[in-house]
């Protein structure tokens, strides 16, 4: 799925693609995601979620300076970011400006007007216009504008040495890191409509982009003052989110690389500009995640084609492995339980040829269910004990044991010590025997024991004793054992040449 | 569960599209003969087979099944029955390699290379590996003998009969060497 690996801790490896699911469950796990892969990157830059519920904190004051100044201390860090730091901008920006006295007729005009452009900018835009809760009985809302992000765009990250804020560098002590994004998260048009909008005044507004500085950003609202003073009296909303859409980026001269930062340098004149970012460790991952989820979100609205089954699904039917190729998830059950059953589990590899990386365990749990799955378990123990050579099964219990160099193995089940090679009983200093010298041995002990030196048919062992120049004493018991082995070694020699 | 038949679908519209010469038994798309030509730097060189190709129900998991039916001197092909060795396609096979890719990929890589290490045809490949240009000859006269355009029912290169009076299916009956062919 191209996530970044997960801790092996987190029970939930979600392999399957998920399902398509509503906005706020998205959010949601990719900040729970986001929290187990790094510090907490919390650059909602007001994410949907948040805006239906929140209610303006107001507290009925006497003065309103001291209302804004409660407002600052609660909201986030200072640059603004989260709904408290655009709603209190906003405030700001409405009680720095005396609002002319308007006739009964002209607040009617413009409350109809303001009405009638919200409702175009919600059919516009859709899901992503946010009506907010009116401060000060104004209207209020949100658009989220995305961009459409030009091919091979890429977002390049400038580590600078020490002690060098001011950008300038010493080029061998500069480092970039650079990716290539398809999505980038949206600009965000905060307004306040005041109640002589649009007869006299703008929109008061601020603009919120996660990958922008304010230096930038503090550009475009300069734009957009000027848009309004093309036509002033006119609704401009559309005129400003259009602009935003399209031509933002070649106005800041951005055309194939967005160069992150710089960081560190607080511009704050114009307050209308909320810049989200933040710092290199939190700004890379944020944005290659949000870049990944819109990825895969797109995939899975959209029809593929299985190479192996050729018929069409919605990507979410789709299982993608590590090595980014993905199939079907019913062809992918199937592969798996075909070779499972025939035992071939070697070959549970990627479909794709010569592809050859594995399909992890992780996935093979959720295709096989629980009873294959340990089936599986062990038929790979199995094939991984067979293809090490050096593995010997116990002649007692048939447990795999590991061989020495001496060609001896003990059981670590029964404690059995074996000759891997005649799997007898371990025979130090005595040379293996195959089965006709054991054989062979069984008649001389019966030689032995029934005093009469009858030599076996064999006219090689009768040689062989011959030769092995054995002193035939009367056997007791004592010394039966003594000569058995005595026998049993110069046999031994003797077939060794 | 039954097998992707878009996918055998597909895989048969690509072979027949790639000029090869298909025979289909019956409607089930599960067994069908194609004709096939020995790849070109080999001493299979010039020779014709009549292959017969079964698609087993977990097709396209499982590699399919492939039989020579007009005889052939291999060491990986059984010389009675005309059967290829399974292992040596399996070794090999992936759920993308589809049908074209067995034609014009592995039964060439076969016959260009075959693996002594697994034969079915054990003298072939004994001679293979001790005498290499018997070998290629011995190759050459199956070649001449049972490869030829006419054992496999296709239409003959010399002009031996014009007349169309023998019809397809009697030109199959009469060759002895026909292994495994489907009732009519």
């Amino acid at each position: 799925m191209g996530k970044s690996r997960r801790d092996k801790r987190h029970i939930e490896e979600s392999w399957t693609v998920k399902p398509l699911h509503d906005h706020s469950q998205h959010h949601h796990h990719q900040q729970q995601q986001q929290g187990s892969d790094h510090e907490s990157s919390s650059v909602p830059v007001a994410s949907s979620q948040q805006q239906y519920i929140k209610k303006s904190e107001h507290k009925p004051s006497n003065s309103q300076k001291e209302e804004i100044e409660e407002k600052k201390e609660e909201s986030q860090p200072d640059n603004g970011n989260g709904v408290d730091g655009v709603v209190t901008r906003l405030e700001e920006l409405f009680l720095g400006v005396e609002e002319q006295e308007l006739s009964e007729e002209q607040l009617r005009i413009n409350d109809q007007l303001q009405e009638d452009e919200l409702l175009a900018m919600e059919s516009i835009y859709g899901d992503n216009t946010f009506i907010l809760e009116r401060q000060r009985g104004l209207r209020s809302f949100q658009i989220h504008i995305h961009i459409e992000v030009p091919a091979e765009l890429t977002v390049t990250a400038k580590l600078y040495s020490v002690g060098d804020c001011n950008g300038k560098s010493d080029s061998s002590e500069e480092f970039s890191y650079s990716f290539q994004v398809q999505y980038l998260p949206p600009i965000v048009l905060t307004c306040l409509l005041p109640k002589s909008y649009p007869s006299h005044l703008p929109p008061y507004f601020t603009i919120s982009v996660q990958w922008l500085d304010s230096s930038s950003i503090s550009h475009l609202c300069s734009m957009l003052d000027s848009i309004w003073m093309e036509k002033p009296g006119l609704e401009v909303i559309y005129q400003w989110a259009d602009w935003l859409q399209n031509y933002s980026l070649s106005y800041l001269g951005i055309d194939k690389d967005i160069i992150l930062g710089p960081y560190g340098t607080k511009h704050d004149e114009d307050r209308r500009a909320i810049s989200g970012i933040v710092s290199l460790e939190v700004d890379v991952p944020s944005l290659r995640s949000y870049n990944d989820e819109q990825c895969h979100e797109n995939f899975c609205k959209n029809l593929h084609e299985c190479c192996i089954c050729c018929d069409e699904y919605a990507g979410s039917d789709f299982i993608r492995l590590p090595c980014q190729h993905f199939f079907c998830s019913k062809c992918m059950k199937r592969y798996s339980d075909i070779h499972v059953a025939e035992g071939t589990v070697n070959k549970l590899q990627c479909p794709e040829a010569k592809c050859g990386v594995m399909v992890p365990p992780g996935l093979l749990k959720q295709l096989l269910g629980d009873e294959e799955y340990e089936h599986w378990e062990s038929l790979m123990l199995q094939k991984t004990l067979e293809s090490m050579s050096d593995v010997a099964y116990c002649p007692r219990c048939e447990t795999p044991c590991i061989e020495d160099e001496e060609q001896h193995a003990q059981c670590s089940k029964c404690l059995y010590s074996f000759c891997t090679f005649c799997r007898e009983r371990r025979h130090i200093g005595i040379v293996c025997m195959t089965p006709e010298m054991k054989l062979q041995i069984l008649e001389v002990k019966f030689v032995f024991s029934s005093l009469v030196f009858l030599v076996s048919d064999s006219p090689l062992l009768a040689r062989r004793i011959k030769s092995a120049k054995i002193l035939i004493v009367h056997p007791t018991r004592r010394n039966e054992n003594k000569l058995k082995t005595r026998v049993l070694s110069s046999l031994a020699e003797n077939t060794h040449t | 569960m039954s097998s992707p038949s878009k996918r055998r679908e597909m895989d048969l519209m690509k072979l027949m599209m790639s000029d090869y010469k298909v025979e289909l038994i019956n409607d089930g798309m599960q067994e069908f003969y194609v004709h096939f030509n020995g790849p070109i730097e080999s001493p299979y060189h010039g020779g014709v087979w009549r292959i017969r190709v079964e698609l087993p129900d977990a097709y396209p998991y499982k590699s399919p099944s492939i039989g020579f039916v007009n005889k052939i001197y291999h060491p990986n092909v059984d010389e009675m029955s005309g059967s290829v060795c399974l292992d040596v396609i399996n070794q090999t096979w992936s759920p993308m390699f589809d049908l074209v890719n067995v034609f014009e990929v592995f039964l060439p890589q076969l016959l260009l290379y075959p693996n002594p290490s697994d034969p079915l045809n054990g003298e072939a490949a004994a001679l293979m590996m001790s005498d290499k240009p018997a070998y290629e000859q011995r190759v050459k006269e199956y070649c001449e003998k049972y490869a030829k355009p006419e054992d496999i029912g296709a239409a003959p290169e010399e002009e031996k009969s014009s007349d169309e009076e023998m019809s397809e299916d009697e030109y199959e009956s009469l060759d002895d060497e026909m292994a495994g062919q489907a009732d009519p």
